[in-house]
């Protein structure tokens, strides 16, 4: 009986409703510059292509880019694309009207330039690489339990489990199992809707950057931030210095602007630094922070680790050197290489039903 | 036992009770059925004591039309954090030998085999076919080994990783470019050494294969 349910199954996920699979290739065989245009931006999952890349879609809400080396999350505002333009834009005006003025002024003031293209172009290579590089994302259907059933999940992987820990005071750590990907979840990974993926050391899914920021890519938005404050300070003062040395204002326009677009384009990446380092000193990602905050103590939720924590090393700069400096490892889940036809990873199984409160 | 119907996120702070039982590792792979066939007789519901332990599971590494997936089962072994929490650890202890595993009634660390579930076999205890292949000793070196590995390669906390993460930002990630290409990275070291393994005559003899941790992005072992 349960051999016939394993036929049935077998049947019946490529062509479940649920299942997110690719309507049937036409007969005639693609041109070459149809491939050509699908490596470069492949937004649709190809039955017949054996690269990650080009089965990903069927899985995990990405579209990938110069045969997968790049991605964003499909389906959400391009916001990124907004952001781009924003840091692109300044650095233009910059370089037309203030840069050559700035380095004629000597004594110093030609390092206060390169510093500023220098960082700048730190802020636009991390911001490409927390935008369009893998966060961490995990495989699925890893630890599928039944395959008959409709591959059903037995009732304990609905439980949350909980761990001895490393914590020298006996803190522990819970696992939990996600019904999406059908895989047991290490601690901190955590499953993302708008990417349809369980990302490690899961941060948040940042809507400016349209990624999540996870364990692979959490270095490169600090760096962007961090990167991007320096770059903004560095064009307030060389153009204030431009504006002081001004004998007219009506010369100094494009200065003047760009103070007052740097100054506000300040404002939040400096918040959202001074935040991640308070939230790593004191070992907690910005979902913990989240889960953890009673909206009165925001603050002081941010400056102290929770009481459960048991990642807490006891010394702030260990903490933040465990986060900041968190290792990339490989990516486990890599759109560059390529599988073999029925691999797991990238077929939708069917939900498992779902409990209902009472 | 937490379940997910009642929130442990709750709002409602729950005062520290240290008379709570400490908690124990144990193999979260696992799980019990009591619909099954005893050997010999007909498909029946059992009590709770006598609940079959799910110990193997499908080969999610080979295609579900496949022979090989017919053919060959899956044991899991899971990630431990009592030793740290900073890179992936997986348990030294064959299913079955963990502090809080299901022990067989008479105490012996043996698979025996009770019931059918799903036309596969399995026992009442956490022990797995595995001990069969491997001896406890050796299951041990292999994963010690591996773990090594995934130290050299995850461990944030020293200064090779620090000062390349610096150079790594302070050059456009062309560091990063660089080092991948001339310095081979420990979790690849780690993907030759389960390829040599699966060749070895211990692996072959036993008709045994150890799955890539790449491939089962270091979530279990198998």
């Amino acid at each position: 009986m349960s051999e016939r349910n394993l036929q049935e199954g077998h049947h019946r996920s490529p062509t479940n409703g649920e299942c997110k699979v690719p309507t049937q290739e036409p007969n005639a065989q693609p041109s070459w510059w149809r491939d050509c245009l699908y490596w470069l931006v492949t937004f649709e999952a190809r039955e017949t292509r054996k690269s990650n890349y080009s089965s990903m879609p069927k899985v995990v809400n990405y579209n990938f880019f110069l045969g997968g080396r790049l991605r964003a999350v499909s389906g959400t505002e391009p916001l990124s694309l907004f952001v781009l333009i924003a840091l692109l834009a300044p650095m233009v005006l910059y370089s037309i009207f203030e840069a050559q003025a700035l380095w004629r002024l000597g004594r110093g003031h030609g390092a206060l330039v390169i510093l500023f293209y220098y960082f700048w172009a730190i802020c636009l290579v991390s911001f490409i690489k927390t935008a369009t590089s893998d966060p961490g994302v995990l495989p699925r259907n890893v630890h599928v339990p039944i395959v008959g059933e409709e591959f059903q999940l037995p009732r304990s992987y609905y439980n949350i489990i909980t761990l001895p820990s490393a914590h020298p005071e006996g803190k522990t750590v819970d696992v939990k199992y996600c019904a999406t990907c059908r895989i047991w979840r290490p601690p901190r990974a955590s499953h993302c809707s708008t990417c349809e993926a369980c990302v490690l050391t899961h941060d948040h899914h940042c809507t400016w950057v349209n990624n999540c920021i996870g364990q692979r890519n959490y270095r490169y938005f600090l760096t962007f931030l961090a990167s991007c404050c320096l770059a903004t300070t560095l064009c307030i003062v060389g153009c204030g210095i431009r504006v002081a040395q001004a004998t007219r204002p009506d010369r100094v326009v494009v200065a003047i602007l760009l103070i007052i677009y740097c100054a506000l384009g300040l404002c939040y990446p400096l918040l959202l630094l001074v935040y991640h380092m308070f939230l790593t000193s004191t070992q907690q990602t910005t979902r913990e922070y989240l889960k953890h905050v009673p909206s009165k103590t925001a603050i002081r939720q941010a400056l102290s680790s929770p009481n459960a924590n048991p990642f807490e090393k006891g010394n702030r700069i260990k903490n933040m050197i465990s986060l900041i400096c968190q290792r990339r490892g490989v990516s486990v889940m890599s759109a560059r290489e390529s599988h073999s036809a029925g691999d797991w990873r990238f077929v939708s199984l069917p939900q498992p039903h779902s409990f209902e409160k009472v | 036992m937490n379940s997910a119907l009642t929130s442990s996120n709750s709002k409602h702070v729950v005062p520290d009770d240290s008379d709570q039982p400490k908690a124990l590792f144990f193999n979260y792979h696992e799980f019990s059925v009591t619909d099954y066939a005893e050997i010999g007789k007909e498909c029946s519901e059992h009590e709770e004591e006598l609940a079959l332990c799910i110990t193997h599971f499908p080969n999610t590494y080979a295609p579900l039309d496949s022979i090989r997936f017919k053919q060959t089962r899956i044991v899991r072994i899971p990630r431990r954090y009592e030793d740290n929490l900073d890179w992936p650890v997986f348990c030294t202890l064959l299913p079955g030998h963990e502090p809080a595993a299901l022990v067989n009634q008479d105490g012996s660390l043996q698979f025996v085999p009770y019931g059918f579930y799903e036309n596969q076999i399995y026992g009442l205890s956490s022990v797995s076919p595995l001990s069969s292949y491997l001896s406890p000793e050796e299951f041990k070196d292999i994963v010690e080994t591996v773990n090594m590995y995934l130290r050299q390669g995850y461990d944030p906390n020293t200064w090779r990783n620090i000062i390349s993460a610096t150079f790594d930002v302070l050059t456009f990630n062309l560091w990063n470019c660089l080092m991948i290409r001339l310095v081979s990275s420990p979790l690849l070291k780690l993907e030759n050494y389960v390829e040599t393994l699966n060749k070895s005559k211990l692996f072959k003899n036993k008709n045994i294969r150890l799955i890539s941790p790449r491939r089962s992005g270091f979530l279990s072992v198998c």
